[in-house]
């Protein structure tokens, strides 16, 4: 079975290729208010309410959301809305809570970057954690950028029959054009839009499909014809549950995310985006998990999906009940959710080698040349987007085995320094670099070798330690 | 069935409410 054969239809194509072209449109008429490297990185600490909102809650959750969520429906049925409560709910206190305070000492410090922040907070001279932290990131954020750029290509290609090489590297041009022009403002502006496409294919696709089928009453008695535990929320083991809503300590720490909080024109007004946010959240998560259970009402066995991969099911219902121009709008909407995450990401890395490593480790920085400045953060995104293709072409693997990291890896590690650091005046700089380490370190150890013999998500034993490990060094090197 | 319901419909609007409650509290608190 061919989920793409409908883009052959002329319509689908060109309503697809209109969605990817039109993040261009938006970097070509931002670029003029893209003037210096606030701009470029932080959208000038001017971003509205509403923008910071959907960029925030678009921008963390990848194609995980559209394909994963609606894939783990499918096989666990009502259970898989436990892997989305999590990071709701921590998502909502950190708009209120970790946002406000963080833009606040962001702007009172003039930090451009999470790593700026940290250096003024403890007057970090040697840079201990803006090059541990430095570390961290760019290494998990690239990983990232390229499996985005990755998975993208490898829809492309299937999409629109054309080799993998090209696929990517249209991805990543498509997104570096406009990056290169409008910096963090076309970027959060391009998730507006996004946020638009994702409606509707998260909100008008399940409920057609779920009406389509008779109503949900009839979706729900079919799943439990099929199974009756696809509609127990509580079928699923003790551990699964605590581990899908442990996903959310990893938020916090996810620079990308943290990054739009710091961008809002007015701090106060981050309590609203809490509410727009958490409502597009919940729309967005809910709608991903009823994809799921429609689609296993339409498609009842796994075998009759395309490679035996539930994560199909997304494009196997789109395949079955859409017309041409919604067809090419959901499968733009996949490529929306992908795209929306790797820009912001290649954003991050490329302030962190700017900001932090080249201006302040290698204290390359001119002073008073903000043009230059910024000449220089559009050339690295340029050069961050090429390592991330390269990568994502020749070290594949290691590309997917550090992924596999990354959430928890950098949930661990900046959260728990973050939180810390904004709430706990006696946080220290040695703290926060021992959080930052173990956080890291528990992450791989318990994936590797612990998570076979206890079967927790390792992001919460290396949260919780991280935790320990910076209240334990802050208190025994407090001055 | 319960269950279900609560979990699809009764759940999301809770975290919804959870949000104006926060919103409304954290104003008091901020004056």
């Amino acid at each position: 079975m061919n989920v793409y054969e409908q883009m052959t239809d002329p319509v689908a194509l060109t309503i697809f290729i209109f969605t990817l072209l039109l993040p261009v449109f938006v970097g070509i008429i931002t670029t003029k208010r893209t003037k210096n490297q606030s701009d470029f990185i932080v959208g000038g600490r001017s971003i509205n309410k509403f923008t910071v909102a959907l960029s925030a809650v678009s921008t963390g959750r990848s194609s995980w959301l559209v394909l994963g969520v609606s894939g783990m429906a499918y096989t666990m049925g009502v259970g898989a809305v436990w892997a989305v409560v999590g990071y709701i709910t921590a998502e909502l206190f950190q708009f209120i809570f970790i946002g406000r305070k963080l833009r606040e000492q962001t702007e009172k410090y003039g930090s451009l970057t999470l790593l700026d922040y940290f250096e003024e907070r403890f007057k970090d001279s040697k840079n201990l954690i803006r090059s541990v932290g430095a570390v961290i990131i760019i290494i998990f954020l690239t990983a990232y950028v390229s499996a985005q750029f990755n998975a993208g290509a490898s829809s492309l290609s299937t999409s629109m029959n054309i080799p993998f090489l090209y696929a990517i590297l249209i991805s990543a041009a498509l997104i570096l054009i406009y990056m290169v022009l409008g910096g963090y403002i076309a970027v959060v502006y391009n998730d507006m839009i996004r946020a638009v496409i994702m409606i509707l294919g998260l909100v008008i696709f399940p409920v057609m499909a779920i009406l389509k089928f008779g109503g949900i009453k009839i979706v729900l008695e079919t799943l439990k014809a099929l199974d009756p535990s696809m509609i127990d929320p509580f079928s699923l083991s003790a551990g699964m549950i605590i581990g899908f809503l442990g996903i959310g300590l990893g938020s916090p720490g996810q620079p990308h995310i943290v990054v739009r909080y710091m961008s809002v024109k007015d701090p106060a007004k981050l309590r609203d985006s809490a509410v727009i946010g958490t409502i597009w959240n919940v729309v967005m998560a809910w709608g991903a998990v009823f994809i799921g259970l429609a689609g296993r009402a339409f498609v009842n066995s796994t075998a009759d999906l395309p490679d035996k991969n539930p994560e199909m099911i997304y494009l196997v219902l789109a395949s079955k009940l859409c017309g041409p121009v919604l067809y090419g709008l959901l499968v733009g909407g996949i490529f929306a959710a992908i795209l929306s995450t790797a820009d912001s990401q290649l954003l991050v890395v490329s302030s962190t080698f700017v900001r932090d490593i080249y201006g302040k480790i290698l204290k390359k920085r001119r002073e008073n040349i903000r043009m230059s400045d910024l000449t220089l953060n559009r050339i690295i995104v340029v050069a961050a987007g090429i390592c991330a293709v390269v990568l994502g072409i020749l070290a594949k693997d290691i590309i997917f085995w550090l992924v596999l990291f990354a959430w928890g890896g950098l949930g661990a590690s900046i959260g728990p320094a973050l939180i810390f650091s904004l709430f706990w005046e006696k946080t220290t700089a040695k703290g926060v670099v021992a959080g930052m380490l173990t956080g890291t370190t528990v992450t791989i150890i318990w994936k590797l070798f612990i998570k076979n013999i206890v079967n927790i998500y390792e992001l919460i034993p290396a949260f919780l330690l991280a935790s320990l490990a910076v209240w334990a060094v802050s208190k025994l090197t407090k001055k | 069935m319960t269950g279900a319901i609560f979990i699809l419909f009764v759940l999301p609007c809770l975290i919804i409410f959870a949000a104006f409650i926060l919103h409304r509290l954290t104003k008091e608190k901020n004056g």
